[in-house]
């Protein structure tokens, strides 16, 4: 294939970010690993390459047979990354999980590209949308991608996050550009992908772990993409706006993940604690890593003069301007009423964010290990230090030559002048401040001057008016006391309604009707020789 | 001329954005019978504030010093942009989305900062700034849309936006999104009925007590900040409401008294109503989505 052609492919963002994140992982591998034996550190990262191989596949394959051999390859060898603490009973949960979520995605995508010459158009479509949509973690296929990126090592989650996951959208991709997909099934998929940035906005905030916050911030930003894809095709007067935001957001947000996954594992590294209520204050003892999140957070909440904020900015800029060129139709209600929900999903996105990054690196330390805390070994600050070498690299060489007039230039230097404001206005203030006294005291609390770190504000109780307000991911309280009160407990977890409503009680029941074939396993031989008899009797007759 | 009147209209509003927090406690104090501070005390305050040394609090990182520059920062170039929108220089599709986008700059590193000094009040401040900011982005999405359809107009810019209300025919609808947008402004500037700027009880702000640790040259730039943000979204609003002009002083008279008379309208409000108890502050946001909601269904079915 020549240069520019390859240049000019639809695949080249996904490899970019693919190729970008698996080059942080084989850094911070050895790093982050560095207490297990080397043989199964050798082994853990030929997986890891074994995934990147398949995931390229899946990139660059040109017919659908090539497609799935390289989806299983990648499917299968993220099995293995995600299983690689097995020894905790929660990772192996996981990792089935894992496992059976992607098997029965990948059933859906064999019927998907088997049925291309039987099956009716509507039934191809929902098959590749299951199949593509639970890689790319749609609601309610979603449930998949917290327990993985909780588990597993944070280089994995990092590159799951920001790549293996957008080969779902890279499914979608083909899906939303079918000859003769009706209209109907591009504002299913469009509205699907809204609520499902809203579901992912809503469960990062309820999330009391880093790691699992994380992920449900990736559902969201799926949503979003998944949304843009189907925007392009609905609406040919804002195509190529949404195709660019689709292409940016894709290696923004994989960047960005990418790094707040490395910093997130960083901090896993150096405490072992991975409920954010007790942590706090590490941005003292781990400036590297903080200084680190702190960019990745500002960009995934998509602030002006950050990569992150090209996607949603131009997504929002497309739904008014498609609204606006039909001003007199249902159809510009529901793109505003669209563009609302994606206003409300990044102001829930700048909330989580903040939350994260000042329950983890600001503050002071909750909890013991926190006080403890160190910075990480070179390897693992070298891979976050080449993300952000990256992310720089991505705005001024993409962004700034005004490589499309999509992107309105006025946007660029307004990004730009706020970050250099910034800069002149914090040296005007240390201008200022030279050579006078400046003093230091405890924090004002009322008058009160015996603060401790368990006064402070919580992640849990900062996210409470918003969890509070949007019932369905309220948090479950038990209470546990004796007699006379003098010992409680109170628990609190963050509940999906998809799993507790719709696939508990699925597979309780799938089990329960596959528990009435049991009488087929007598435990005889002889049966068993008579169902090899009949089976082969059986094809034989069909043959003949 | 264009960019002439533009710059004047940018450096008129640096200098008298501090007068709009007078004018609203001037009126406040006379609605309540007293004479009130001067109507330049707000000056005073940020001249003495720039010559104070600061205390910082034990606990805080190099963020906490980060804010205020980054607050002021982001509220100087929104009102770069909402200065030009009748004529200025600065004008693209969708640039109304990259000045919430400024706003929420502002916010995201206050909230750090009220944050970094592990007080709870401040945590209190940030928890609730995060959660009707939230909802408030519904309100400006919807009634912001609405405005653009109403003005029919197919560029997505704040030109079209503000070229002047009413428009043929959308009376009723464009009385609904004022409403609503209304709403949203008292809630992006923190005033009431969403949050009190002059409460003495830490537990009730949600504003002023993410700024509680902040002190001297910190604490002004800060201030300063709020009352550009007062400045830009009252100018932009009157500028929905009036039509475009091209008479230079005119233009002039007209940004700045939409700016004061904004004040004006806040200040009656303020000492009309009280504080909403905050879980009625998601209803009031909530409503004022409703209204525009119900002023789109005008628009497109007129």
């Amino acid at each position: 294939m020549a240069l520019t052609s390859f240049c000019q492919s639809a695949a080249t963002p996904f490899l970019v970010a693919q190729g970008l994140l698996a080059l942080a992982g084989l850094v911070y591998a050895p790093g982050y690993l560095a207490n297990i034996p080397r043989k199964r550190l050798a082994l853990h990262l030929g997986w890891f390459l074994a995934a990147n191989v398949g995931l390229a596949g899946v990139f660059l394959a040109s017919s659908p047979l090539r497609l799935l051999v390289s989806w299983e390859i990648m499917s299968l060898s993220g099995f293995f990354l995600v299983s690689q603490a097995c020894e905790q009973p929660k990772v192996r949960e996981a990792s089935w999980i894992y496992l059976v979520a992607s098997q029965l995605g990948a059933l859906c995508l064999m019927l998907w590209a088997a049925g291309a010459a039987l099956l009716p158009l509507p039934a191809l479509i929902l098959f590749g949308l299951v199949g593509f949509g639970i890689k790319a973690g749609l609601v309610p296929l979603h449930g998949w991608l917290p327990e993985a990126h909780a588990a597993a090592p944070s280089h994995v989650s990092a590159f799951f996050s920001g790549s293996l996951t957008t080969a779902g959208l890279w499914g979608l991709l083909h899906i939303v550009e079918a000859p003769g997909i009706s209209p109907a099934f591009l504002w299913a998929i469009l509205i699907l992908g809204v609520a499902t940035a809203l579901w992912g906005a809503l469960g990062s905030l309820s999330q009391r772990e880093l790691k699992r916050s994380l992920a449900f911030s990736t559902i969201e930003n799926m949503g979003l993409m998944t949304g843009m894809l189907a925007l392009s095709q609905l609406f040919p007067q804002v195509r190529e706006i949404a195709l660019w935001a689709f292409q940016i957001h894709l290696v923004a947000h994989a960047l960005l993940k990418g790094l707040a996954f490395l910093a997130a594992g960083s901090v896993l590294h150096a405490t072992g604690e991975a409920d954010m209520d007790r942590l706090g204050g590490l941005i003292h003892r781990m400036p590297w890593t903080g200084t680190f999140f702190l960019i990745a957070a500002a960009g995934l909440s998509g602030l002006p003069g950050t990569p992150g904020f090209w996607g949603p900015f131009l997504f929002l800029s497309a739904l008014f301007q498609a609204a606006l060129s039909i001003p007199a139709s249902g159809i510009a209600l529901g793109l505003l009423g669209v563009a609302a929900l994606v206003g409300l999903v990044e102001g829930l996105a700048l909330a989580t964010f903040v939350r994260m990054t000042a329950f983890v690196f600001l503050g002071t330390p909750r909890s013991a290990v926190a006080e403890r805390a160190h910075e990480s070994p070179w390897p693992l600050k070298a891979a976050m230090a080449f993300l952000v070498g990256c992310l720089g690299i991505f705005l001024l060489v993409y962004l700034l030559p005004f490589a499309t007039s999509a992107l309105p230039r006025e946007a660029t230097f307004l990004g730009l002048g706020l970050c250099l404001l910034t800069g002149l206005l914090w040296f005007l203030r240390g201008r200022l401040l030279a050579g006078r006294t400046n003093a230091q005291g405890p924090t004002w609390d009322c008058g009160y001057h015996a603060p401790t770190a368990r006064m402070q504000y919580t992640a849990t109780s900062f996210a409470q008016p918003l969890t509070g307000l949007f019932h369905m991911v309220r948090r479950r309280q038990e209470h546990e006391g004796d007699l006379f009160l003098i010992r409680q407990k109170l628990e609190t977890q963050a509940r999906d309604a998809f799993r507790e409503k719709v696939f508990h009680p699925g597979w309780a029941l799938l089990r329960e009707r596959l528990a009435m074939l049991r009488f087929l396993q007598s435990g005889q031989a002889q049966a068993y020789v008579l169902y090899i008899a009949l089976t082969l009797l059986g094809l034989l007759l069909w043959k003949l | 001329m264009e960019t002439l009147s533009y710059l004047t209209e940018f450096v008129l509003a640096l200098v008298l954005a501090p007068l709009l927090p007078g004018i609203v406690r001037r009126i406040k104090a006379r609605v309540g019978g007293r004479t009130g501070a001067p109507l330049l005390q707000v000056y005073r305050d940020l001249w003495k504030l720039l010559h104070k040394g600061q205390v910082l609090s034990d606990s805080v990182s190099p963020v906490f010093r980060l804010a205020p520059p980054a607050v002021l920062a982001a509220s100087l170039l929104a009102l770069s942009l909402v200065c030009g929108v009748d004529g200025g220089p600065i004008s693209f599709a969708g640039d109304f989305l990259l000045l919430l986008g400024l706003f929420s700059a502002g916010r995201f590193f206050l909230m750090l900062a009220a944050l970094d000094t592990s007080s709870s009040f401040e945590g209190m401040g940030a928890s609730r700034e995060a959660a009707f900011a939230a909802l408030t982005e519904i309100v400006l999405m919807l009634s912001l849309g609405g405005g653009l359809l109403a003005a029919g107009d197919h560029t997505a810019t704040l030109r079209a936006l503000c070229q002047g209300l009413p428009h043929h025919g959308t009376q009723a609808a464009t009385a609904l999104l004022a409403a609503a947008f209304f709403a949203a402004f008292l809630a992006e500037n923190g005033r009431i009925p969403v949050d009190d700027p002059t409460t003495h009880l830490e537990l009730t702000m949600i504003h002023e007590a993410m700024i509680l640790d902040h002190s001297g040259p910190d604490l002004a730039f800060l201030e300063y900040a709020g009352c550009l943000k007062l400045w830009a979204l009252g100018a932009l609003t009157t500028s929905i409401i009036l039509p475009t002009v091209d008479n230079f002083w005119l233009r002039i008279v007209l940004s700045v008294g939409g700016a004061a008379s904004t004040a004006l309208l806040t200040g009656i409000i303020e000492s009309s109503l009280a504080r909403l108890r905050m879980p009625r502050v998601p209803q009031l946001l909530l409503g004022a989505a409703g209204l525009s909601l119900l002023a789109l269904f005008l628009l497109v079915w007129r």
